[in-house]
């Protein structure tokens, strides 16, 4: 088993662990705090394939800025609306079925997809990403500003769109001015 | 990603550090508690009531504009490091882009968001 493997085994492991902690916590407070430790360990993931820009802007944007908004709505919420913990916990009966039939499937289809899966051999065993990860930057900016300009452009107006419904719909429901 | 071992280090660092501290804490200080020594500490003041109470929705549109300007941000990466090769065009493209985010963020702070009230 080669290190990379090793590391993968571990991360992969706080992943699901933190996953079902997020999902069972009795207090959502802790469940946010399990999301983020999901998040950073998916960072790890990114940085052992060898995706370091993804990996820096997963702590960035979901560390750095979801994890915040995830604490701040949970603050948000009252007492009378986190009593009695995960919703999960106080499901019928037959939806907590449905559900656990739901992911069962799921798990199942991608197993059965990545089983079809035939990966180029392009991992960092062989590494010429990891070779490259100092150029990769490079070249994600030169595909952004050449091939990908109107995404590029059109992100900024998705943006400026959340911004302003952040706005509006905030506003409308805390204070009519 | 034999660089990214000092990260590594770090977090098992920083996961050790807590366990390691609070256990050497327990060498030299004495036992024996009281309902107030187990009290939330804030600052000498006493705690009333829970820790949970309901905070302002300001804080989370706050938190909604950082996460756009972070994204923002994260697109600066890659550019800058190409602005060279780029040229002036590339320049004017970043200017556009970060322009009309600024057009939301001027809207905000016209929406009274930033300020605080």
């Amino acid at each position: 088993m080669s290190l990379e493997q090793l590391l993968f085994l571990v991360v992969a492991a706080v992943i699901v662990l933190a996953a079902l902690g997020a999902v069972f916590a009795r207090r959502i407070m802790h469940a946010a705090l399990c999301a983020v430790v999901v998040f950073t360990a998916v960072g790890g993931i990114y940085a052992i394939i060898g995706s370091y820009f993804i990996a820096v802007a997963q702590v960035l944007i979901y560390i750095g800025a979801v994890a915040t908004v995830l604490v701040f709505a949970v603050m948000l919420s009252g007492q009378k609306d986190i009593a009695g913990g995960s919703p999960i916990r106080r499901q019928a009966r037959w939806k907590t079925v449905l559900t656990w039939a739901a992911f069962v499937v799921g798990l199942v289809m991608v197993f059965q997809f990545t089983l079809n899966l035939t990966v180029p051999a392009s991992g960092p065993a062989n590494a010429p990403m990891a070779a490259e990860s100092a150029t990769s930057l490079r070249f994600l900016g030169q595909l952004l500003f050449y091939d990908y300009l109107l995404p590029f452009e059109v992100i900024s107006l998705l943006l400026l769109l959340v911004l302003i419904g952040a706005v509006v719909i905030a506003r409308k429901e805390s204070d009519p001015q | 990603m034999e660089t990214y071992f000092e990260v590594l280090f770090f977090i098992c660092a920083g996961l050790l550090f807590y366990p390691f501290t609070m256990q050497a804490a327990r060498l030299f200080r004495p036992s024996g508690s009281s309902a107030r020594k187990l009290a939330n500490y804030e600052c000498g003041v006493q705690p009333i009531g829970q820790a949970q109470v309901q905070f302002h929705p300001n804080y989370y549109l706050l938190a909604l504009l950082f996460v756009v300007l972070d994204v923002e941000a994260v697109f600066l990466f890659p550019w800058a490091v190409q602005l060279k090769e780029l040229g002036f065009f590339g320049l004017a493209e970043m200017f556009v882009f970060l322009g009309i985010i600024v057009v939301g963020l001027v809207y905000a702070w016209k929406k009274k968001v930033i300020q605080w009230q």
